[in-house]
């Protein structure tokens, strides 16, 4: 059993040092690939990714690990309750770290949120939940709405 | 390196994200928004589209479609008006599949699954299909289309090897030889859904069909022409997973050789020609798919089998079930979410009755489409109180009575419109004085969310036309057939349907002189096409010939890709620059 107990040593972008047990951090595929791959014995740089951010995900993975015995509704509104804490800000940092480190649950968790955030929304309902500028003009805007419209839209 | 930690992205959503979210945003609506946020979200949205539907294939061009979307792995393209499934539409029409063909062979790359339907397909747009997407492609449907013939499903046989869903229900296919299936037998270990329902193909052997059960392990679904249900026991005994199954009929009524049929365990989505339901009783409780178009069942039948079906979800018969078999599935069946019952040929018929007691009874109903001899106000509102679940709803009044209990149906259209908020798809075949002005009005008004609307045989005069045109603010698609409006009515009310992108009328007052009044709803980049009244004989039941008058057609459309030029003789290109 010596082996579970096993401790991976991750680094943060900020230099923040974290101990994951090993059934923990092989949520991860890329750091599981990497323990197979014999290269996770010394501790493990994680350049984009910030200690906050880290351990919010170790959080997430441990909370999976634990709950392996429970059921799918409950691990379903543990699943929410993590998501539902986190802004708009802090998703995208988990979205890219999560597909970074490839842990398919997470990922699957926060972009399922976005998506569903955007899911039914106008363009400009988009742009004002995002803050994104519109930078097409309105001649350009115009001439994709009519496409959308009559070609790539339209279910009758 | 504090800072970093809480820095927000304050250029909206970076790109790294919009990549890993776009997968979770499949719907067309919902990616058409995406599209006109921004230009980077437009070129993400482009590159990344999966899932393209062309809902008439003369919108746009193939080469358009590669250039916006290089990536799409599903592609379904419609053809033909739908007014071709009552052969109202010339062969020669247009529609061809092979622009597409050639783009998905030459560039499309990714694509994975290709639907047709309503094409002309030739064998060699399969040949060529074949050839360069065989190793990839699949699943290929071919639906209601036409021009080829076995020699092209070869090619589609012997080279598609990853195919798992075949698909060509109720195509018109020339058949020379069985050898295609046989292909599919000796090449295809992953077939998931045979699908030739519908179709002339007989010369099938029921070894290959047994091959191919016994080399696909995920054989799921299978969907036959007509054939003797003895010569498929051991197809049977071989589709161990199988869970749809339409197309064999029980011939032999005394037979006692059927005793050694046995069905799959898993059935539960079933079609038969078949005066012997009892074989069908003992897994009658399982079934959630019952097709009784064929079937020649009388109406008693239908009770006895539909009292065994709880779990019936979808029904397709013939007017043979009569208002007594619709109180029975009323009464039995409390999932039903699908409806649809056919002309039939005998005395039973279905009426307000019926349709009264079903929309009490089968609160779960989504989509309903029939063919009643008669009909109340107070049966459609009674569908308004009850269906909530209805988002398709199509009526066609047969004229086999003299006359129907209660007109005009204008006040129980309403109540119907008002009652089914969710309803996106409606047609409505009547007769002459059956919906007034002031019923077309009300569609117009209560219809807000309603896409597609066929109207036959509605409204009196001009003015409802103009009424009608007032709403309908999300109608995309009109099609109308037997109605009295002017030319000019018309066109005034192509102008005035704010989300009209397709129109097509057979039937209207054709003005004498010339187009100009048709004319008058041109616009940049709307097509308006004409064929005439023609005359075609067909051959009647007892290959007598018959003499059919067509009336004039008009289709109306908004494209991108400009006039098409693949005219045949039989339709005019009304240009206004002329």
């Amino acid at each position: 059993m010596a082996s579970t107990l096993k401790k991976i040593i991750l680094k943060s972008c900020d230099g923040k040092i974290l101990e994951v047990e090993e059934a923990v951090a092989v949520q991860s595929q890329m750091i599981k690939n990497m323990i197979e791959d014999d290269c996770a014995n010394e501790e493990i740089p994680l350049p984009d990714i910030t200690g906050e951010i880290l351990s919010m995900i170790i959080e997430y993975c441990k909370m999976h690990v634990d709950g392996e015995n429970n059921s799918n509704n409950e691990l379903i509104a543990r699943d929410a309750d993590f998501i539902t804490r986190v802004d708009l800000n802090t998703l995208y940092y988990l979205i890219v770290a999560a597909n970074f480190l490839n842990v398919k649950s997470l990922l699957d968790l926060t972009c399922q949120r976005v998506a569903d955030i955007i899911k039914g929304k106008s363009p400009e309902e988009i742009r004002l939940t995002f803050n994104i500028k519109n930078d097409f003009t309105p001649e350009e805007e115009e001439e994709i709405r009519k496409k959308n419209a009559w070609a790539f839209d339209y279910k009758d | 390196m504090e800072e970093r930690r809480t820095a927000p992205f304050n250029t909206g959503m970076p790109n790294a994200v919009l990549k890993c979210v776009l997968p979770y945003l499949d719907g067309p609506r919902d990616r058409a928004s995406i599209s006109l946020v921004c230009r980077r979200w437009y070129e993400l949205d482009s590159a990344s589209r999966k899932h393209i539907t062309i809902a008439f294939c003369y919108t746009t061009t193939a080469d358009r479609l590669r250039r916006r979307f290089p990536a799409v792995e599903s592609l379904k393209v419609k053809g033909k008006p739908r007014a071709a499934m009552y052969d109202l539409i010339p062969d020669d029409w247009g529609g061809y599949v092979t622009p597409w063909v050639q783009e998905v062979a030459a560039n499309l790359d990714r694509l994975r699954w290709l639907h047709f339907r309503r094409m002309i397909v030739r064998d060699s747009d399969l040949e060529v299909l074949a050839r360069s997407r065989g190793g990839v492609l699949q699943a290929l449907k071919l639906d209601k289309c036409s021009g080829f013939s076995t020699d092209g499903l070869f090619h589609i046989g012997s080279m598609c090897r990853e195919l798992r869903t075949l698909c060509l229900e109720e195509s018109s296919i020339v058949e020379l030889d069985g050898q295609w299936l046989h292909e599919i037998a000796m090449n295809n270990s992953v077939l998931e859904t045979l699908n030739f329902y519908r179709t002339d193909l007989v010369q099938v052997s029921f070894e290959d069909l047994e091959r191919i059960a016994r080399n696909c392990c995920n054989l799921t679904s299978v969907k036959i022409s007509n054939c003797e249900i003895l010569d498929l026991v051991g197809f049977f005994r071989a589709a161990a997973v199988l869970e749809e199954f339409c197309g064999g009929s029980f011939n032999n009524e005394q037979s006692d050789r059927y005793n050694a049929v046995t069905f799959p365990p898993r059935l539960c989505r079933l079609g038969l020609g078949s005066h012997r339901m009892p074989s069908v009783f003992p897994f009658a409780s399982l079934l959630n798919k019952l097709d009784l178009l064929y079937a020649l069942l009388d109406t008693e039948d239908h009770c006895l089998l539909i009292q065994r079906c709880p779990n019936l979800e979808i029904l397709e018969t013939r007017t043979v079930i009569g208002d007594r078999g619709l109180e029975v599935l009323a009464q039995s069946c409390k999932k039903l979410k699908r409806l649809r019952i056919e002309r039939g040929s005998g005395n039973v018929s279905v009426s307000h009755r019926g349709l009264t007691v079903l929309a009490q009874g089968c609160l779960a109903l989504e989509y309903l489409a029939v063919y009643v001899s008669d009909i109340t106000n107070a049966s459609l509102e009674s569908i308004g109180t009850y269906s909530k679940n209805l988002c398709d709803f199509r009526l066609a009044l047969l004229d086999r009575e003299e006359t129907i209990t209660d007109f005009p149906l204008d006040n129980g259209v309403r109540a119907l419109l008002r009652g089914c908020e969710k309803l996106r798809r409606l047609a409505l075949y009547l007769r002459p004085g059956v919906l007034t002005d002031v019923g077309l009005g009300y569609i117009g008004r209560y219809s807000p969310n309603v896409r597609w609307m066929f109207l036959g045989y509605v409204g009196s005069s001009d003015t409802g036309l103009s009424e009608f045109s007032k709403g309908c603010p999300s109608l995309q698609k009109l099609e109308m057939m037997g109605c009295c409006f002017s030319e000019r009515a018309l066109a005034h009310a192509a102008l005035q349907l704010s989300s009209l992108r397709y129109l097509w009328v057979q039937g209207y007052q054709t003005s004498s002189q010339s187009s100009d009044d048709l004319l008058a709803m041109a616009r940049p980049c709307r097509n308006i096409e004409l064929i005439p009244a023609r005359r075609v004989i067909t051959t009647d039941q007892v290959e007598e010939a018959v003499v059919l008058e067509h009336p004039a057609q008009i289709l109306a459309y908004y494209s991108l890709a400009g006039p098409r030029t693949d005219f045949p003789e039989t339709v005019i290109s009304l240009d206004p620059v002329l």
